[in-house]
């Protein structure tokens, strides 16, 4: 019992540790990267000829609360050249009518290129109002499927996927392609930060207030992401160790990925899968390359905001986490792929993939020595206030940082609630995701794959 | 150790560790708080000053009245960070006499001593950049040869900061020591100098065209780009010699050149690369054919429709369905192809053509 309540111990200090490590290494990039900004504006970027164009991915699967605002979105931003590929994944729903209707679509006899092997694509549809926007409609294959079939048939060498129901700010392509602007063959990736858009005002897919939501549970998130983006995600990037870019925004350079046969149509976490097998691609093949991540560039997207929505996006997160290093096996401490191998591969397995298991694992050991008596009840007791201490000692750091660097929330008062937040997320929201994360470890084991239905309201409608 | 000592070893750990991270939480949250006090006090104080002092600026940069410029000597420091940031937002839109007298006043008032001070001492880069950049705005030309030594600081951005800061005095013998220093970041500094290399004009283009031939990739690859803007059909020569390069990136850069140029000698050099070994090459030169709509490559776009490689295929009927009513015959001519993958190219450009006209 000592010895699995010792090990317990080592397991939080290495944690925790590991998590201050990152968010000072974090602290310091941010601050580097506001400090450059002031001297690189977006405006300077959108003059010029030099600019990589790029191809926006969306697929789309039974989105037609929040389609059309995204799509407008993505038409009003500050970029010299894209184009819009929104690729309806046999959407059961009315998606593909509204775009037809909101865009004036018309259907075309542009050929489908099967560079990669993808469900059927239907019809290419295109827009009679905005020239480059355009339309897939294939046969339901999965978001992997949907964005390989959008690769196939993009234009341009480099390619954002977004989710449908995010919303990009209108710079965060001219900032995001900065690290394309200085060493453009060596930039495989970029990762940008996604936020919380519930509460969050949104009018014609453009934010136009920033926000909090009048419930607790997309707050807590809010304070989540920013403990994951800012801390976390800015760290790895930087040592070029990043093993995950969200799905709901990343901008890549085409050729690599098309190298590795696109996305994983066998995972639920394609994203990460992603992500990996590029690094293990482009590591054995010795070459030079890098997979940043930018704090700054902002996308908007809508959080569950029901426990029950929040219980199956956690399990499929962490399957698709599982499933991204076991099929990835072989880079695990393997020297040949270098801090992948040796710190971020480990790292992941051991602190995101296992701590659900361990942390509940450890209420329960701790609870059952209290129990037999073999254990002080003031040793537990001020391990729990420790860890608690720890867990909002975090948060607040990342909500500080998120004020004294990007400061996207002006209101005193949104500040005074992630504050809080930051604070009331320690006592039950943190337990409850670790047991959602544990499902998603026994589902994982299971070998589940199910994708898991989040219903959505809308963004226009969740604040 | 037995159970029980680790325990309480654990036990005094845990209480030092809570109460350390509480007091660094309780000393966040007080700097933070002093921030934002800190910031409303300033603002107050800044609005205030500023409109007395901008209106001393304003004077002094109509009449040129040194009296008003007395007012503004010996300045307080945080009334000198006031006045700078007033001096440099009048001098974006101002021009001749107005804007050697903002200089003089930026020099009067000290300031252009204390930014060349910082650019050559400061330990922190982005004082250093800012200087740069300030003292190029306020042209401040005694601050050349510190803003020279700066291209070779170790921040990037200083030196893209003291690059525009050459740039926008003019002083043109300073591009070989710009390219050497920027070359390794190709977009940003292909950014940088295109504003520069355009202010300089046609003094440029020989040096320019030198580069093309530099050993270093990244070098070429900026210079041949910057050639191909300037649109220049004396340029073709150089810029048609790479076409038959070792290396693929500057093969394709240089046919890009070309079709920025569009100059008719220069497309038709490009027509046989129709038929590189390279599928980049070829669907890059079908492209520029399209982009220029020169109509003496459409026997060789009618063959690349029939290309192995989709990417030609489809660059081949885009470059057709631009070429106006010759284009659209050909495109008619390739449905009767015996290849199934023209049929459908031209099948694809033809409706579209229908669908747009």
């Amino acid at each position: 019992m000592a010895y699995l309540q010792m090990g317990i111990l080592i397991y939080f200090f290495l944690a925790n540790g590991l998590y201050l490590l990152l968010f000072l290494f974090s602290c310091a990039i941010i601050i580097n990267y506001r400090l450059v900004s002031r001297f690189r504006g977006p405006s300077e970027i959108l003059k010029a000829r030099v600019t990589p164009p790029i191809s926006i991915l969306v697929p789309a699967y039974n989105e037609e609360k929040g389609i059309v605002s995204s799509v407008r979105a993505l038409l009003g931003l500050n970029y010299p050249q894209y184009e819009i590929i929104v690729i309806n994944d046999g959407s059961t729903d009315n998606t593909l009518g509204i775009l037809e209707k909101a865009f004036s679509l018309r259907p075309t006899a542009h050929v489908y290129h099967r560079e990669i092997p993808t469900a059927t694509v239907k019809v290419v549809y295109k827009s009679r109002l905005y020239a480059n926007l355009w339309v897939l409609d294939k046969e339901n294959g999965g978001k992997a499927d949907a964005l390989n079939a959008g690769m196939n048939f993009s234009q341009y060498p480099l390619y954002c996927a977004i989710d449908a129901d995010s919303v990009l700010e209108k710079d965060a392509l001219v900032r995001v392609v900065r690290p394309y602007m200085d060493r453009f063959p060596e930039v495989a990736a970029v990762g940008g930060i996604v936020r919380v858009a519930n509460g969050c005002r949104i009018t014609n897919g453009v934010v136009e207030e920033v926000g909090l939501a009048r419930k607790w549970l997309p707050n807590f998130q809010v304070v989540e992401y920013l403990r994951a983006f800012l801390s976390g995600r800015v760290a790895w990037g930087a040592w070029n160790s990043l093993l995950v870019i969200s799905g709901a925004f990343g901008v890549f350079k085409k050729q690599p990925v098309m190298d590795i046969r696109g996305y994983s149509t066998e995972t639920v976490g394609e994203d990460m899968e992603l992500v990996v097998r590029l690094h293990r691609n482009l590591r054995r093949q010795k070459k030079r390359y890098h997979i940043h991540f930018i704090p700054d560039p902002v996308c908007w997207t809508e959080v569950p905001h029901q426990w029950r929505m929040l219980a199956r996006q956690r399990n499929r997160w962490q399957r698709g986490l599982g499933q991204a290093l076991y099929r990835n096996l072989p880079m695990f401490a393997n020297p040949k792929y270098g801090s992948i191998g040796m710190v971020a591969m480990p790292y992941f397995f051991i602190v995101e993939l296992l701590s659900p298991a361990v942390e509940l694992f450890g209420y329960a050991l701790f609870g059952v020595a209290l129990y037999l008596g073999v254990v002080y009840w003031e040793a537990v007791v001020t391990f729990l206030i420790l860890a608690v201490w720890m867990g909002m000692f975090l948060s607040l750091l990342s909500v500080l940082l998120e004020e004294f660097t990007l400061h996207r929330y002006p209101r005193v008062r949104n500040l005074v609630k992630l504050l809080f937040c930051a604070v009331l997320e320690n006592f039950g929201y943190r337990q409850v995701t670790a047991f959602f994360r544990l499902k998603g470890l026994y589902d994982f084991a299971r070998k589940e794959n199910a994708w898991g239905f989040i219903e959505r309201r809308g963004l226009e409608a969740s604040h | 150790m037995s159970v029980s000592n680790w325990q309480l070893t654990f036990l005094t750990l845990s209480i030092l560790g809570s109460n350390i991270l509480g007091v660094i939480v309780a000393s966040l949250v007080a700097i933070l708080l002093v921030t934002k006090v800190t910031g409303i006090v300033w603002a107050r104080y800044e609005r205030k000053r500023e409109t007395y002092l901008k209106s001393l600026a304003l004077e002094f940069l109509r009449t040129g009245n040194d009296e008003t410029k007395n007012h503004l000597k010996d300045l307080r420091r945080v009334d000198g960070t006031i006045l700078k940031a007033i001096l440099l937002e009048l001098s974006e839109g101002i021009s001749g006499i107005e804007q050697s007298r903002s200089t003089e006043l930026y020099e009067f008032s000290g300031i252009a001593d204390r930014e060349i001070r910082t650019l050559r001492r400061s330990w922190f880069w982005w004082l250093r950049a800012a200087s740069a950049h300030n003292l190029g705005q306020m042209h401040v030309k005694r601050g050349k040869s510190h803003l020279i030594e700066a291209l070779r600081d170790k921040s990037i951005e200083v030196r893209l900061e003291a690059t525009w800061a050459i740039g926008h005095m003019g002083f043109v013998d300073t591009l070989p020591l710009i390219m050497e220093s920027m070359s390794h970041f190709f977009k940003m500094a292909a950014l940088r100098m295109d504003a520069f290399i355009f202010e300089m004009g046609a003094p440029a283009l020989p040096l320019l065209l030198d580069l093309c031939k530099h050993p270093e990739q990244e070098i070429q690859l900026l210079a041949i780009h910057l050639v191909g803007e300037f649109k220049d059909p004396g340029t073709l020569k150089v810029l048609s010699s790479l076409l038959d390069s070792q290396n693929l990136e500057i093969r394709i850069a240089a046919c890009k050149a070309i079709g920025s140029i569009g100059d008719p000698s220069g497309l038709s050099g490009i027509i046989p690369y129709l038929e590189d070994s390279a599928w980049q090459m070829r669907a890059q030169a079908a492209k520029q054919f399209g982009r220029n709509r020169f109509t003496p490559a459409i026997p060789g776009l009618l063959k690349c429709l029939e290309d192995q490689a989709w990417w030609v295929r489809l660059n081949a009927g885009e470059a057709l369905s631009q070429m106006e009513e010759k284009g659209r015959i050909a495109l008619k001519e390739a449905l009767k192809s015996q290849d199934r993958f023209a049929r459908d190219m031209a099948k694809q450009w033809l409706a579209e053509l229908e669908a747009t006209s």
